[in-house]
Order: C-alpha cells, then sequence, then structure tokens
C-alpha cells in the first residue's frame, strides 16, 4: 500500500511579505557599515529606525566594517535566523512538529534568554557577543518553526 | 461561550487600544528615562549612551503590543482566527501606538519645557567629542541643531511607524498562532 504526500502553501502573500519585511530588518540591522559608511553617526537612518527597538550599546554589538551595527548581537541573531529559518520553512514543515513542541521550544527559547540577561545584569555570569547570538539565534529559529505550519503543510495520503 | 469560525467576529479595537497603549507607553517612557539618565552624564564621544533605559530592560519590547493585543482579543472573547487578522491587530497596534507615543512626547514637553533643548545641546557636545572626519561631525550637528523641527519629527515618526509596524505585525502573527489558534 503506498503513500503520496501533497505540499500545501497557504498565506503565500503573507509569507512573502514577510520575507520581505524581515529582510529589510536584516539590511537595516546591520548597519551603515554594511554600505562602508565611514561617515557613520547617530544620525545614520539605520541607527534611527531601531532606536526604539534595541539598546544599541557599542559594548554590545558586533560591527561590520570597523561600523557598529544598528542592533546589539542578541537582536541581529533573533532577525537573522528569523529569515533563515522563513527561507527554509518549506523544510522544517517536513519535520512535522507537534503543536505542543513548538511552544514548548519558543517558551524555552524565552525563558532562555531572559535569564541569560537576568543573570548578567544581577552579575551572576558575564555573556558574551556570541552568547547573545547564540541565544538570540535559538529564539528567531523557535519564531519560524512555530509558524511553518500557517504557511507549508505536507499532507500524507493513501 | 466558545465562538468558532463564525462569520462575524466582536471589534478588535478594544484590544488594539490597549496594545497600543502599552507600546506606547514603553516606547515613551523609555525614551524620557533615558534621556534624562543620558544627561547624567557627560558627553563621551561614543555612537550610543550606555545610560539609555532599553539597555537596562532589554530589547524588543516596543513588539509587545501586538502579542499582548491579541491574547486579549482571544481570551476576551474565546475565538479563534487566522494568523492574518492577528497581523493586522498587530499592524493597528503600531499605528496607534505611534500616534500616542508622540502625544505622550509632546505632553512631556509641556511638563518639562527645557528637557528637548537639553537632550539636543547634549547630543551636539556629544558629537563634537566624537572621532568623525570635519564634514560628517559638521552633517550631524547640523541635523542635531534641526531635531526639534517638524520635518525630523515627521522622519522620526515615520520610523518609528515603520520599525514598530514591523516588529508588531510579526509579533501579532505569532500572538495569533499561539492564542488564537484552533490547534
Amino acid at each position: 500500500m503506498g503513500y503520496s504526500e501533497t505540499y500545501q502553501v497557504h498565506n503565500k502573500w503573507l509569507y512573502f511579505g514577510l520575507i520581505a519585511s524581515v529582510s529589510l530588518l536584516v539590511i537595516i540591522g546591520l548597519g551603515p557599515g554594511l554600505f562602508a559608511d565611514v561617515q557613520a553617526s547617530p544620525i545614520s537612518w539605520q541607527y534611527l529606525f531601531f532606536n526604539v527597538l534595541c539598546h544599541q550599546e557599542t559594548a554590545r554589538s558586533f560591527t561590520l566594517n570597523g561600523i557598529q551595527m544598528a542592533v546589539c548581537a542578541r537582536c541581529i541573531g533573533i532577525y537573522g535566523t528569523f529569515l533563515v529559518g522563513l527561507m527554509v520553512m518549506p523544510l522544517i514543515s517536513v519535520l512535522n512538529f507537534s503543536f505542543k513542541a513548538e511552544k514548548n521550544w519558543l517558551i524555552s527559547a524565552i525563558i532562555l534568554n531572559l535569564a541569560d540577561i537576568i543573570g548578567n545584569y544581577l552579575g551572576f555570569w558575564t555573556n558574551t557577543h556570541i552568547s547573545r547570538l547564540v541565544l538570540g539565534s535559538v529564539f528567531g529559529l523557535s519564531l519560524a518553526i512555530i509558524l511553518s505550519k500557517e504557511f507549508f503543510t505536507l499532507n500524507k495520503s493513501e | 461561550m466558545e465562538m468558532e469560525n463564525e462569520q462575524v467576529q466582536p471589534s478588535y479595537w478594544n484590544s488594539v487600544l490597549i496594545g497600543s497603549l502599552i507600546t506606547a507607553l514603553i516606547v515613551t517612557l523609555s525614551s524620557i528615562i533615558g534621556g534624562y539618565m543620558m544627561l547624567g552624564t557627560e558627553p563621551s564621544g561614543a555612537i550610543f549612551n550606555s545610560a539609555q533605559l532599553l539597555g537596562t530592560i532589554g530589547c524588543l519590547f516596543g513588539a509587545v503590543g501586538g502579542l499582548y493585543a491579541n491574547w486579549h482579543y482571544a481570551k476576551e472573547y474565546k475565538i479563534n482566527y487566522k494568523i492574518g487578522k492577528g497581523a493586522l491587530i498587530g499592524l493597528l497596534v503600531a499605528v496607534v501606538a505611534t500616534v500616542l507615543s508622540l502625544i505622550m512626547g509632546q505632553i512631556w514637553e509641556l511638563i518639562d519645557p527645557s528637557y528637548a533643548d537639553a537632550i539636543i545641546d547634549w547630543s551636539i557636545q556629544n558629537a563634537e567629542a566624537m572621532q568623525l572626519p570635519p564634514e560628517a561631525k559638521e552633517a550631524t550637528i547640523e541635523s542635531l541643531e534641526n531635531a526639534d523641527s517638524w520635518v525630523n519629527r515627521g522622519i522620526q515618526a515615520g520610523t518609528t511607524l515603520l520599525a514598530l509596524g514591523v516588529l508588531n505585525v510579526i509579533s501579532g502573527l505569532i500572538g495569533a498562532k499561539v492564542f488564537a489558534s484552533e490547534e
């Protein structure tokens, strides 16, 4: 007895709109250094764009071409892996995780990030650019995973 | 009473307004309190000042409104809806929150009329201390001197709307998926 698998794509416009928007966030988040703008200053539009969303602390941000990114290491991790997750969403949906598992991963990612921020703030440990990037990436990926079935589903039928 | 997949669903404006108010308060208060914290420091020439309030509470709090509005709407009326509606609720939260934060900023200028000028003066002193090419420094200072103009306020409001818009659409999608999904 054979099975056939059919791929269903939903909310196409929303999916492509989301990819376009998040790509924009990543491009802006990389900051003036992406364009090798040596005249970068606080009035650069990339910094203005994110000033209500990210602390933009110099000590907590990566640099690109020697110029500080417009978002911190954690935020660039979130936006970057969310974009990657959106792009590989058809593959994620093949894995067919349960909604409960997806939700638990998202909650775990939030708790991990909050614990890292609070632990660092209280002086229990000192987080690094890489640890912030990795934890932010875990959160970004969990966002893409929980949305995957809203855009792609794999139906198996006999 | 559980309402599922009904043609007519209750209005989401109450939830949008609550989400917007929360977002506007976070954005405005973090900006104002962070501003005063910044004024308490010496201009060092750094691009960003570590005294910003957001630095102590973390990032992405401006995206909470879209998530909260969806949670409120789904729980208040015990309904399920598609993520597209969640995204719309998030977008509306961003639009209303931008307007509310502008109004709150104007109200604060009435309460403390010297605040905006003090921030501009501090920023100019900071720009003067920056390691920038002379023409870039001049352009930065010139722009900061005009920071209070309506054109610059409009640009700032536009970028705030765009940033909050994208982030709250995403948080609205997640909110609808987590709180209003039929799964």
